[in-house]
């Protein structure tokens, strides 16, 4: 038995795999659909949020403030429908890759900030920030996980993909 | 169900064969639809973004009494000492910056005449809607028309709710004329209900962004940035110019 098979079975074999990386699409997708949604009308408040993180200079701080959440709707809509699953998984892992790093800088620099992972964001109370940190972090390299399982098994069911290729194989 | 054996682990893209397979050419195309999906929404996000960003400042809406142009702050006494505040009347780290030692020494500052405060009342935590934020900072510069904005305003962070809270009604808001000595309250209560100065309010946030203010409360004495985080009775006294 293969590595390749070896992940398989333990994934639960080719009749349940499927099934499962349709369950991490969805919650990867969904996760930044109702980010996306949540800040899509509130372009100001996103603005200041990367602005809080204090990485960018002020013109590419508009730019990604006002960017960023329609990225998140697109990737989250895509993976959802399971059309170009793998590069839109692969794109989603880079994204969530971005958000651990410059939570992580946040957090080493001292900064007080609420990520703006769903909207407010900006500078919070210090208080219970270790907590707030580490809790995002996690978040993020959970449904990094869950993405990168999307990007190593991204046949799944009820996904576009597969309703488009059918016929090939 | 020929199929079934082949779902699995296979990456699309990654096919049997040649590069000219069908698999192949068409799982490619499916990358190339998505990718040109994403780029097409990013690019009309944007627009939309700048259209929400500039649509809610109606230029020819007026500034409240004594305010020069939109986006102005209210300007208070005359002291030497320039002044800077930036604030959100929903914002709880504000609260605690009113209701503190600063806004103490601040007050105490504007009544010996050391200095003149520019606030600036920003209202970005409504989260894209008309809530609370906006609606507090309306009241402020109706406040403002009647010469209360200071009144207003201690009234407000003395009895600040909870942020999302909603605490900040119409109806709460208009009772303050009472506590803060506003004399013609039915233009008051008019001008709180009207949102009369919802654009110069989102003319302050849009100029928040140009003065380059990365949150509240942001101070700045003569222009330059106190640092809150080791900002103490004695720094603050001194320079406002009390010491």
């Amino acid at each position: 038995m293969d590595m390749l098979e070896a992940t398989r079975s333990r994934l639960g074999g080719p009749r349940v795999l499927p099934w499962r990386v349709l369950a991490a699409r969805l919650t990867v997708g969904g996760v930044l659909l109702v980010a996306g949604a949540l800040k899509v009308r509130d372009p100001l408040g996103s603005v200041l949020a990367v602005r809080a993180y204090e990485v960018l200079p002020g013109p590419l701080e508009t730019l990604v403030g006002r960017g960023l959440p329609w990225l998140e709707i697109a990737l989250g809509l895509l993976l959802i429908l399971g059309l170009g699953t793998r590069a839109m998984a692969w794109a989603s892992a880079g994204l969530l890759a971005v958000f651990v790093v410059g939570i992580a800088q946040a957090w080493a620099r001292g900064l007080s900030i609420d990520c703006g992972c769903f909207g407010g964001g900006g500078a919070v109370d210090p208080a219970g920030k270790a907590w707030r940190y580490i809790s995002e972090i996690l978040r993020d390299l959970a449904l990094i996980g869950l993405a990168l399982l999307v990007v190593r098994h991204p046949r799944s069911r009820l996904s576009l993909d597969h309703h488009l290729t059918r016929g090939d194989t | 169900m020929s199929t079934t054996k082949d779902r699995g682990d296979r990456p699309e893209g990654y096919s049997v064969g040649t590069s000219a397979s069908p698999v192949k050419t068409r799982s490619t195309r499916t990358v190339n639809i998505a990718v040109g999906i994403v780029v097409a929404v990013v690019a009309v996000g944007l627009v939309v973004a700048a259209v929400l960003s500039s649509g809610r400042v109606d230029t020819n809406a007026k500034p409240p009494t004594g305010v020069t142009a939109l986006g102005d702050p209210v300007a208070l006494g005359s002291g030497a000492i320039t002044v800077d505040l930036w604030e959100d009347f929903q914002c709880p780290a504000c609260g605690q910056f009113e209701r503190g030692f600063p806004g103490q020494l601040i007050s105490k500052a504007l009544d010996e005449g050391r200095i003149q405060l520019r606030v600036h009342v920003l209202s970005f935590l409504d989260r894209g809607k008309v809530a609370e934020s906006t609606r507090a900072a309306n009241a402020s510069f109706c406040a403002a028309d009647q010469g209360r904005f200071k009144e207003f305003h201690d009234w407000a962070y003395a009895n600040q709710p909870a942020e999302y809270s909603g605490g900040y009604t119409t109806e709460i808001l208009t009772t303050s004329a009472g506590d803060i000595g506003i004399t013609d309250t039915a233009t008051f209560s008019q001008c709180v209900a009207d949102l009369s100065y919802r654009s110069h309010a989102a003319a302050l946030n849009e100029r928040m962004l140009d003065d380059n203010v990365g949150g509240t409360p942001t101070i700045r004495v003569n222009g330059e940035e106190l640092d809150l985080q080791t900002l103490t009775e004695e720094s603050l006294t001194r320079a406002l110019g009390l010491g």
